[in-house]
């Protein structure tokens, strides 16, 4: 087995077989290659796409001849459980096609992969939809239903589907996140279930599986915050000598029973707990000294407060060069909740922002004015919605933009910032009385007051929810037996998730007493969804 | 009488006969208007209607001749004989499928709306991709204007096939002239880092020109193609051998990573800027090295200046302080453009930066309280004990004597607690 690169492998085998994601650029390096290596007729090639062979993949092997030997695949898999309450199809790649680019390829995939779920779980009875690809998908999953109709179980597991788009609420991905899975992932870089502990992330490094079933620390300490993760983890390190400690005094038959059972599990334990510590150890060297100011200013733009101070940081940080994506963060907070930038500031960072990092940042800016990010105030949308279009129905969706409630209002509307005038607000929010404390209190994440709503009442009132989103929230059939029972909800994200909203949904799940189970495209984090739209080329 | 024998006619004889034959013939237009099966009619119908002596025998056409016919001239069967629903539905449940026999533009115009109708956005790609092949660029696009889910999809497929001319094209169709620009702008980077100071000219001057509302690009794009022309002089020519460079310039989290000569090509204006406070310091205005020049022709604020200017020095173990003060009311220093005190403490720290610096800037820090934690941070005794004095504070003097190490400092203190004359609060 190779790792794919540049350079083409030293095969031995007259059988060979390339694994790649859906994304056109890899399909193409491929291609060329084995146009190149043409000479030897007797060597088949199958090449197999996750999730599909699309069909500007399929043209590009076609234009380059090379049809001739080479079979091509498809291979959807279904979401892969990452932890015991969080599937993932890991496409990290749907982003940046589905919200940026406009195409969306990969979202007939996720209907498919939902079609899957359902056919071992049964029909979804209920579905909400929240954003335009949900509501694409949901078509799409009507679609792929009628098509190929496939038995489906007659009792339902899992009676309500909600299904969100990622740019309903960008704060979740600009804040930083404040519970441990969600530092680690900003930090270390969660790839498909482990962390990396070598700065590099070499190839023989050090790796952490974060999985809260097969290791007991993690579960205990995945959703907390972080100021309390060391201590409990210290604390965790003396109990676990302790424990060792016992058989010192123990009879024979005790000591043998200690040996056989319970030394393996407390060595295992101490393994994990090791790997953990080392984790936190280089998170802290890492953020030693910035944090503490950043998360002081994400305050004071939540909270509305101070914001002449916050333009003269971001002012003088690029002055500085400093970290470019935590500055290109703390400019879209700014622009997400102040709905964007006065004309004379919006031009004046812009070009700050460009000759501290590089002019070749243009794209870089272009494509956060276009996701809504980082823009001008009052400025038109995206001149394309204007021009008359025949579909009327894509249209109106399309119109929300020029309806758009802004989103301030939307967490006043929704009570998504506390009201914390007292200073012991900051106690509960560490603790983790209130869900805002994933992101240390100022914020709490939209997603736990959908679902709230959607299950608190037998007659869930929504209202607010439609003021603010309108023709964007479609509501499944309120009326079926089903809606209010006591069953499993799957909550589903287009875009990807962040740990910190999936810490809130585990935090409403215990307080409700219901099985809330998070579906997502993949996992994704304020500085990794920066770091992919600065980069020089985005392959999708 | 001669010349009957020979003719067998006489003139009088021939123009009769040449009347008669003019006027039988048939009009010249409605001859050439008749597919040729009525051609041999007429013909025939010619020779039976006129009683001349000429005659000739035009037969029916056989049936070889029918086959000939349709062999020389058929038509052309446009009509496609496939529904687009199916077709749609084909592709988007993985079949095989024939586009081939769309083609009308109005059957092609049908297709698309019905991939747009189905939704999903493989299908749409299908179609597009075919129309690509089987449409000409200017009838495409009018029709991909009034569809713009297609047209975005199909923005998408160009970039992906690096057609970025295309794209821009279609997006200045579109209305969209900033999107185009960035179009523009990203495929100058395809041809690599020697061509791309071309590039960006190519475009500067021809393309861009054509878009309309476009100031703030196009001045990105005339200002990128300023400093490449003043960094590939400037990497070349380097004066000093560059000692320091082999060593590991120490950095603060607060500040990007220094940048040396040989990826100055490429790198930032502020850290080109960075770099030229840090080798070409004292270069006059007029040369392309010039910090003081640079900070002119790029226009430049005081803060982006004198950041770069202050950590490029302190960077050469320089002394910065000339940079960061400049003259406040009635004649006392004050700090320029505001920068915080506490900022550039902690990066002098950071970078080693003298001790003096620390005695100099902290002084000038408004409260004596902010002064006093500064001072400590950084372990400025004199600094420390002077506010205490000033507090009149004797308890925490003692309590910092004990916790200090150096002498002079001690004796200091006690020197101070010996002169009777100061009014202790405690």
């Amino acid at each position: 087995m190779y790792k794919l690169s540049s350079v083409a492998p030293p095969w031995k085998n007259l059988v060979r077989l390339y694994l790649i994601p859906s994304i056109y650029a890899v399909a193409e390096s491929i291609a060329w290659h084995l146009r190149k290596s043409e000479t030897d007729k007797t060597i088949a090639y199958h090449i197999i796409v996750v999730p599909k062979v699309l069909n500007v993949i399929h043209s590009v092997f076609e234009s380059l001849g090379v049809l001739d030997f080479v079979t091509l695949h498809s291979y959807s898999w279904d979401f892969i459980p990452l932890d015991s309450n969080l599937l993932s199809l890991e496409f990290p790649q749907l982003f940046n096609a589905s919200f940026l680019k406009e195409e969306n390829s990969l979202l007939t995939s996720v209907a498919k992969a939902l079609m899957s779920f359902e056919c071992l779980f049964g029909k979804f009875p209920c579905v909400t939809t929240l954003g335009e690809k949900s509501h694409r998908v949901h078509k799409l999953l009507g679609t792929w239903q009628s098509e190929i109709q496939p038995p489906f179980p007659e009792e339902s597991e899992f009676n309500h589907l909600i299904m969100l788009d990622r740019n309903i609420d960008f704060a979740s991905l600009l804040l930083t996140q404040l519970t441990y899975e969600g530092v680690l992932d900003e930090n270390l870089k969660l790839k498909s279930g482990f962390v990396y502990l070598d700065s590099d992330g070499a190839e023989g490094s050090q790796r952490l599986m974060l999985n809260s079933t097969s290791d007991e620390i993690y579960a205990e300490i995945k959703g907390k915050h972080i100021s309390v993760v060391f201590q409990h983890l210290s604390r965790k390190a003396k109990e676990l000598q302790q424990r060792r400690d016992i058989k010192n005094t123990d009879s024979i038959e005790e000591m043998k029973n200690f040996v056989s059972h319970d030394l393996k599990k407390i060595q295992s334990q101490q393994k994990s707990l090791a790997l953990h510590i080392s984790a936190c150890e280089m998170v802290m060297k890492r953020q030693a000294g910035i944090l503490e100011e950043l998360l002081g200013l994400q305050e004071d733009a939540m909270s509305d407060t101070k914001l002449k101070e916050y333009l003269v940081f971001l002012e003088d940080s690029t002055a500085r060069q400093f970290d470019f994506y935590a500055t290109l963060r703390l400019c879209c907070l700014y622009s997400v909740m102040e709905d964007g930038l006065p004309e004379k500031e919006y031009q004046f960072l812009h070009r700050q922002l460009l000759q501290a990092y590089g002019y070749r940042h243009l794209s870089t800016l272009h494509y956060l004015q276009r996701l809504g990010l980082f823009h001008q105030r009052d400025s038109k949308s995206i001149s394309l919605e204007l021009l008359p279009d025949r579909f009327a129905r894509v249209a109106q969706v399309n119109s929300l933009k020029s309806e758009r409630v802004p989103f301030r209002k939307i967490c006043q509307r929704l009570n998504l910032l506390p009201q914390s005038t007292s200073s012991d607000d900051n106690s509960s929010a560490k603790s983790g009385q209130h869900p805002s404390y994933v992101f240390g209190g100022i914020y709490t994440p939209l997603v736990y007051q959908f679902v709230e709503k959607c299950l608190k009442e037998k007659e869930p009132n929504l209202g607010d929810f439609a003021r603010c989103f309108g023709n964007n929230l479609r509501i499944g059939d309120c009326s079926h037996p089903q809606w209010g029972a006591r069953g499993k909800i799957l909550v589903c994200f287009i875009g990807g998730v962040t740990l910190a909203e999936v810490a809130s949904l585990d935090f409403l799940s215990r307080q409700l007493g219901r099985h809330i189970v998070v579906a997502t495209t993949s996992t994704i984090s304020g500085p990794a969804l920066m770091e992919s739209i600065a980069s020089q080329n985005i392959d999708t | 009488e001669h010349s009957d024998d020979i003719f067998g006619a006489t003139p009088l004889q021939t123009a009769q006969l040449s009347k008669q034959v003019k006027q039988n013939i048939p009009q010249q237009s409605s001859l050439t208007s008749v597919p040729h099966t009525k051609l041999s009619q007429s013909l025939s119908s010619l020779s039976t209607s006129s009683n001349s002596s000429f005659k000739f025998t035009a037969r029916q056409p056989s049936k070889q001749c029918e086959v000939t016919c349709k062999l020389l001239s058929s038509i052309v069967n446009d009509e496609t004989l496939s529904s687009p629903k199916d077709v749609v539905r084909s592709i988007f449940l993985g079949m095989s499928f024939d586009l081939s026999c769309f083609k009308k533009l109005s059957d092609k115009t049908v297709l698309l709306d019905e991939a747009l109708r189905l939704g999903d956005s493989d299908v749409i790609c299908a179609v597009l991709l075919f129309l690509q092949k089987s449409l000409h660029q200017l009838v495409l696009f009018p029709l991909l204007k009034e569809r713009h889910v297609a047209a975005r999809e199909y923005i998408a497929i160009l970039e992906k096939q690096k057609d970025f001319k295309e794209a821009a094209m279609l997006c200045a169709d579109l209305q969209n002239s900033k999107e185009a620009a960035v179009h523009l702008y990203n495929s100058c980077f395809r041809g690599g880092d020697q061509n791309l100071q071309q590039s960006l000219e190519h475009i500067s001057k021809n393309e861009l020109k054509n878009l309309k509302q476009i100031e703030v690009e196009s001045e990105t794009v005339k200002e990128h193609i300023q400093l490449l022309e003043r960094q590939y002089p400037i990497a070349v020519n380097r004066s000093l051998p560059h000692q320091s460079e082999k060593q590991k310039d120490k950095t603060s989290p607060c500040v990007g990573k220094p940048v040396s000569a040989d990826n100055l090509v490429g790198s930032s204006l502020l850290s080109t800027l960075q770099y030229c406070c840090r080798y070409n310091w004292d270069a006059p205005e007029n040369l392309l090295a010039s910090p003081v020049g640079l900070k002119k022709t790029f226009r430049l604020t005081e803060r982006q200046y004198i950041w770069n200017a202050f950590i490029g020095r302190l960077l050469m173990n320089e002394d910065p302080i000339k940079i960061l003060l400049v003259k406040g009311m009635f004649g006392a220093p004050k700090i320029s453009a505001n920068l915080s005190i506490t900022r550039i403490l902690e990066i002098a720290s950071k970078l080693n930066g003298n001790p003096n610096l620390f005695d100099q800037l902290i002084p000038l820090t408004e409260t004596s309280d902010k002064r006093y934690h500064l001072a400590k941070r950084y372990q400025r005794h004199r600094i420390v004990i002077d506010v205490l004095i000033s507090n009149k504070d004797r308890i925490s003097l003692l309590q910092y004597r004990d916790s200090i190490d150096d002498q002079t400092e001690i004796d200091y203190i006690n020197n101070t607690l010996r002169v009777s004359s100061t009014r202790w609060k405690n």
